[in-house]
């Protein structure tokens, strides 16, 4: 860490030096860790949903996976809460640590961090959803896809959240580094930059989540599964960001490895919890014998993105030995929006290898059984579907390092 | 990068409210004249369009399906059948395709009195013998909230989430002017 940027933010931030603030940080921090803990559950409860879905239907409302993401949404969504309250009355009593550079207004009501106000409008926004999406159950039947309105609205509200929770990390990280507190490390990561890539990772695997039933776009008698797009988004929103973050030249490969980590999570908690959650409640599978099992091509999936990150890895590394600051590596939008076209085609050309036993959406182009597909029709969907994946690189590639200034810089 | 940023910012905004309109037009205004969704299916050795009236039906009214064989020489007969999907408790629904003038096009109708998850297959009789091939469709319960409506509620955010991300634009201008400072 540059000690002029410390310099700098202490000259603007003059109230956060000292010992004075100990309750704000603590405050801060715990929050920030329990809503973690609320997003793991969430992430488990999502996939757990999507696979009683596929195994078992939508009996109720209550489902027991509907049971973990609800009771993960109401607690991340308290927890919000409680910090923005506190810290409104705290702003308000002028205490330490709780001042205009450190809190954002909401209404000229709220004075709270930038994170928990996130964060909180993400739970309410989950929140607001659940009953419309029941309701669209009532009207449209059980078996309405992933990518129907209300559920959209639930995955902007995660995302939202999810970005709220690094958001909180990110600050108090950012005010550690600022004051040259070097407490825990692994890996030369601090635990608060580990909560930072352990939520961007949860972010990832909601991509993940989601991804193999994105919707399917018809060109004539040629289908293409658009998975591919949050892939290519989310891949390089979360590389770009961590390094720009952490300005450290192992940040993305780290990642993938917490990656790796969520998704064994995922896929030992998931099955089981099926299997566990119909054999008790004496329900019976949709298809008589096609039972969850644990599956490493589901696994082993955030491996789809470990060349990328190892270019991006790499290209700090090699920046950084030619003398370069990491601050100063891959600035303009125009380095970032190239460096997200280059890590984008690995990952979508590794995706379908690893997918192929997993799921018949694997190879992207599907023609229509018996339909004649024209060579000129291939030719132009492949071209245009390339250039559009690319664009969704390059677009999440500017958004990462914009997020990623932020979280370096920002103390709210 | 802050002023290119913030261009860019701009152009999602602009595409998102493009979108919404997209989304705020309701299909059967957009399908006046013209069939509300086309299917292309290969029944076997027959390669046909299948023209619905409704982009999405409603439970208990009727669904006129348009049957166009890409070989206008073919006289083709046959017969629509409704499956129920997963999760959806209802019997298998039949309804017969007529031709329509002395063209080769067929026409039939069909009515689901229950909503959710169904297939409609269509089974053709021709020169070169019988086949069948479906497609999926929802349907809705009478009087639902049609989707483009559901749409326009649950992307509503969008406008607080565009309005933050250019709020974040401007506090990383910020930061980055005292980084510079």
């Amino acid at each position: 860490m540059a000690r002029s940027e410390a310099h700098a933010i202490e000259a603007v931030h003059p109230g956060l030096s000292g010992q004075a603030d100990r309750g704000e940080r603590r405050l801060r921090r715990i929050g920030a860790w329990l809503a973690l803990f609320f997003l793991v559950q969430g992430e488990l409860g999502a996939v757990w949903d999507r696979e009683w879905h596929a195994f078992v239907g939508r009996d109720q409302f209550w489902t027991p996976p509907h049971t973990l993401i609800y009771s993960c949404i109401a607690g991340a969504g308290l927890v919000a809460l409680t910090v923005v309250l506190l810290d409104t009355a705290r702003y308000r009593r002028g205490m330490a640590g709780v001042d205009d550079s450190s809190t954002v207004p909401v209404f000229g009501l709220f004075h709270a961090p930038l994170g928990f106000v996130v964060a909180g409008f993400g739970g309410l926004l989950v929140l607001i959803a659940a009953p419309l999406d029941n309701y669209w159950h009532e009207l449209y039947g059980i078996d309405v896809a992933l990518w129907a309105p209300f559920h959209v609205m639930d995955i902007i509200g995660g995302v939202v959240g999810s970005l709220g929770m690094v958001q909180a990390f990110a600050s108090e990280a950012t005010i550690d580094r600022e004051r040259g507190r070097a407490g825990w490390n692994f890996l030369g990561f601090s635990a608060l930059e580990l909560g930072v890539l352990t939520t961007l990772a949860g972010l990832l695997n909601f991509a993940l989540t989601g991804f193999l039933q994105f919707p399917i776009a018809t060109f004539g008698p040629l289908d293409v599964s658009t998975y591919p797009l949050p892939l290519a988004a989310g891949g390089a929103f979360c590389f770009i960001g961590a390094l720009r973050f952490t300005c450290k030249p192992r940040a993305a490969t780290f990642l993938v490895g917490l990656l790796l980590l969520h998704t064994l999570a995922t896929e030992l908690f998931v099955p089981w919890a099926v299997r566990t959650a119909v054999a008790q409640q004496g329900m019976v599978y949709r298809v008589p014998g096609h039972v969850p099992y644990f599956r490493w091509d589901y696994t082993l999936l955030p491996l789809l993105f470990l060349v990328s990150a190892l270019i991006v890895d790499g290209f700090y590394f090699w920046k950084m030995r030619r003398g370069s600051k990491p601050e100063h590596v891959l600035r303009g939008w125009r380095a970032v929006g190239l460096m997200g076209v280059i890590i984008t085609p690995p990952a979508l050309l590794t995706a379908p290898c690893i997918l192929r036993t997993y799921s018949s959406y694997a190879p992207v182009f599907l023609p229509q059984p018996g339909l004649p597909v024209p060579a000129e029709l291939w030719i132009e969907v492949v071209l245009f579907s390339v250039l559009v994946a690319l664009l969704f690189g390059a677009g999440g590639a500017i958004m990462g390092a914009e997020f990623g200034d932020i979280w370096r810089w920002g103390t709210r | 990068m802050p002023g290119h940023i913030g261009n860019l910012l701009k152009g999602v905004c602009a595409l998102l409210a493009l979108v919404a309109c997209v989304l705020l037009a309701p299909g059967e205004v957009l399908a006046v004249g013209m069939p509300a969704r086309v299917v292309t299916l290969a029944v076997g050795a027959y390669v046909v369009d299948v023209d619905l009236d409704q982009a999405q039906p409603y439970a208990e009214r009727p669904l006129t399906l348009t049957v166009v064989p890409h070989d206008s020489t073919l006289r083709l007969h046959g017969r629509i059948i409704a499956e129920p999907g997963l999760g959806t408790d209802a019997t298998k629904l039949y309804a017969k395709l007529t031709l329509q003038g002395h063209s080769a096009v067929l026409v039939g109708t069909i009515s689901m009195p229950v909503r959710g998850a169904w297939n409609l297959v269509i089974e053709l009789t021709g020169p070169q013998g019988q086949a069948r091939a479906g497609f999926p469709v929802t349907v809705a319960a009478p009087g639902a909230m049609p989707f483009w409506m559901g749409w326009v509620i649950a992307l509503t955010p969008l406008v607080a989430i565009a309005w933050w991300l250019l709020w974040l634009h401007r506090y990383r201008r910020s930061l980055a002017g005292r980084q510079r400072g």
